[in-house]
C-alpha cells in the first residue's frame, strides 16, 4: 500500500515538475525565449563568489511537534551560493518515546546532513531555486528499552537495556524547490530519497528509530520537509544574460 | 537543461522504488524453540531416525512439564527456549527398544544463546531473536547442533540426538 501510496505521490510531482520544464521545440521556436548556446558561454569566475547565506528551519518538524504526541524535533538548514552549485548542510536534534503495555522505549540525539545541490534556475536573479543534489547524513544518539513480558511457558521477565553511544549513516538524493515569498523570505520543500543506512555499535538491543532517518527496519526511504528560510545577502547575485 | 532535468527525475523515480520497503505486517521469522531429531547409525554408519519413548522432559526453569508419560514413540519434537535468561537447562527421561529390549535413559542439555530484543511496532510489541545457540555441557552419547539459527525458514532440525 506504501508503494502504490508514494509511487502515485510522486508521479504526481513528476509530472508537475515535467509540466513546468518548457520544451525544447518550443523554445527553439519562441522569439521571446530563444537562448543562444548558453552551455558554451563562459561563466565568469567572479560569478562563483557566494552572494549570501540562507537560514531556514523545517516547518514539517515544528508540525510534528505540536500535532504528535511521540517526537519532538527540531531542524535548521543553512545553504550558500556558489553560482549555481549551493553547498548546503543541516542539523537537527530529535527524542522520541512510546510507550505500550509491552515496552517503552525513548531515543534522544541529533543529525546533520551535508551536501551539494545543483540549480536549474539558470536565469532567476531573485535566488529562487529548482535544485537537485546529494547528501551525506550522519545521526548520533542513545536510545533505552524497557521491556513487561510474559512468557506462556516461563512466565513473566522484565528487561532494561540500553544502546548509549549509536551512530548511523545514509546518503541521500534530493530535490528541491525554494520560492521567494517576502524580500529575502523563501518557502519551499525538500524531497529526499534516503539510501543505504548503515548502524554501528547498536550492542544490546536493535535501533528502532534514527533522528533524521526515521525507522531504523528500513535500509531504504523516503521523506519530505518544509523549510522556511531567511537569506543574509552581501552581494548581488550575477545571472547570466539571456540572448533575445 | 531539459533532458539533464528529465534524467534527473527518471532517476529519482527508480530510486523511490528502492526506497520503498514493505511494511510490517507482525509476522516473524523468528522461532522461541529448538527442534530435534533423534537418530541412530546402521552397520554402515549410516543414520537412521531413531523412534524414542519420552517418559517426561522438563525444565527447572519452569512449573510446565513438556512431556509425560507419553506413549507415542518419537524422532522429532521441538522445546521452547527460556526468554527471561540467556540458557535453558532441560532433563530428559525416554526409553528405547534395542532388539526387544526395552533399556531407560536419562540425560541433561543446557544451552546457552544470546537474546536480541527488536520492537517490530507498537501494535506487533517485541520480536526475540534467538542467537549463537551452543551447549555448555550435555550427557548424550552424542549430538550434533545442525545450525544454531532459531527461524521459522529454517528445515533441518537445530539439534540431532544420537541414541545407541
Amino acid at each position: 500500500m506504501r508503494l502504490i501510496l508514494s509511487c502515485l505521490f510522486f508521479s504526481l510531482i513528476s509530472i508537475s515538475l515535467f509540466g513546468q520544464v518548457p520544451d525544447s521545440s518550443e523554445e527553439i521556436d519562441s522569439v521571446e525565449q530563444k537562448v543562444k548556446n548558453p552551455e558554451s558561454s563562459k561563466v565568469p569566475k567572479s560569478f562563483f563568489i557566494p552572494t549570501g547565506i540562507r537560514l531556514g528551519t523545517d516547518l514539517v518538524a515544528l508540525g510534528v511537534n505540536a500535532f504528535g504526541n511521540n517526537r519532538a524535533r527540531y531542524e535548521f538548514q543553512a545553504d550558500i551560493d556558489f553560482h549555481r552549485i549551493y553547498l548546503i548542510g543541516s542539523y537537527g536534534i530529535n527524542t522520541y518515546q512510546i510507550s505500550t503495555d509491552e515496552f517503552d522505549y525513548e531515543n534522544n540525539g541529533s543529525y546533520y546532513r551535508i551536501g551539494l545541490e545543483a540549480d536549474f534556475l539558470k536565469f532567476d536573479p531573485d535566488h529562487n531555486t529548482l535544485t537537485f543534489g546529494l547528501r551525506y547524513a550522519r545521526a548520533n544518539f542513545s536510545e533505552s528499552l524497557n521491556t513487561n513480558l510474559t512468557s506462556p511457558i516461563y512466565g513473566p521477565y522484565q528487561e532494561s537495556l540500553h544502546n548509549d553511544a549509536v551512530s548511523a549513516r545514509w546518503f541521500e538524493m534530493t530535490t528541491g524547490l525554494r520560492v521567494m515569498v517576502l524580500k529575502n523570505l523563501y518557502m519551499g520543500y525538500t524531497f529526499r530519497i534516503q539510501l543505504n543506512r548503515k548502524i554501528f555499535d547498536s550492542t544490546e538491543f536493535r535501533t528502532y528509530d534514527i533522528p533524521g532517518f526515521g525507522r531504523a527496519e528500513f535500509k531504504n526511504r523516503w521523506t519530505f520537509n518544509y523549510y522556511l528560510t531567511y537569506r543574509i545577502p552581501w552581494k548581488e547575485k550575477q545571472v547570466m544574460e539571456r540572448s533575445r | 537543461m531539459e533532458s539533464i532535468i528529465k534524467k534527473s527525475i527518471v532517476l529519482l523515480l527508480f530510486t523511490i522504488i528502492f526506497a520503498c520497503d514493505v511494511d510490517s505486517n507482525c509476522g516473524s521469522i523468528n522461532v522461541d524453540y529448538v527442534t530435534f531429531s533423534t537418530v541412530t547409525l546402521n552397520a554402515n554408519l549410516e543414520e537412521r531416525p531413531k523412534e524414542v519413548r519420552f517418559d517426561s522432559i522438563f525444565s527447572p526453569q519452569t512449573d510446565s512439564i513438556f512431556v509425560l508419560n507419553d506413549t507415542v514413540t518419537i524422532s522429532n519434537f521441538s522445546l521452547p527456549l527460556s526468554p527471561a535468561e540467556n540458557q535453558t537447562d532441560f532433563y530428559f527421561y525416554y526409553s528405547v527398544n534395542n532388539s526387544g529390549d526395552t533399556v531407560s535413559y536419562g540425560d541433561t542439555i543446557r544451552f546457552t544463546y544470546e537474546k536480541r530484543n527488536r520492537i517490530d511496532s507498537p501494535e506487533c510489541g517485541i520480536d526475540m531473536e534467538f542467537i549463537g545457540m551452543d551447549t555448555a555441557f550435555q550427557t548424550f552419547d552424542s549430538l550434533v547442533i545442525v545450525n544454531d539459527t532459531l527461524k521459522r525458514t529454517v528445515n533441518a532440525p537445530n539439534i540431532k540426538l544420537f541414541i545407541f
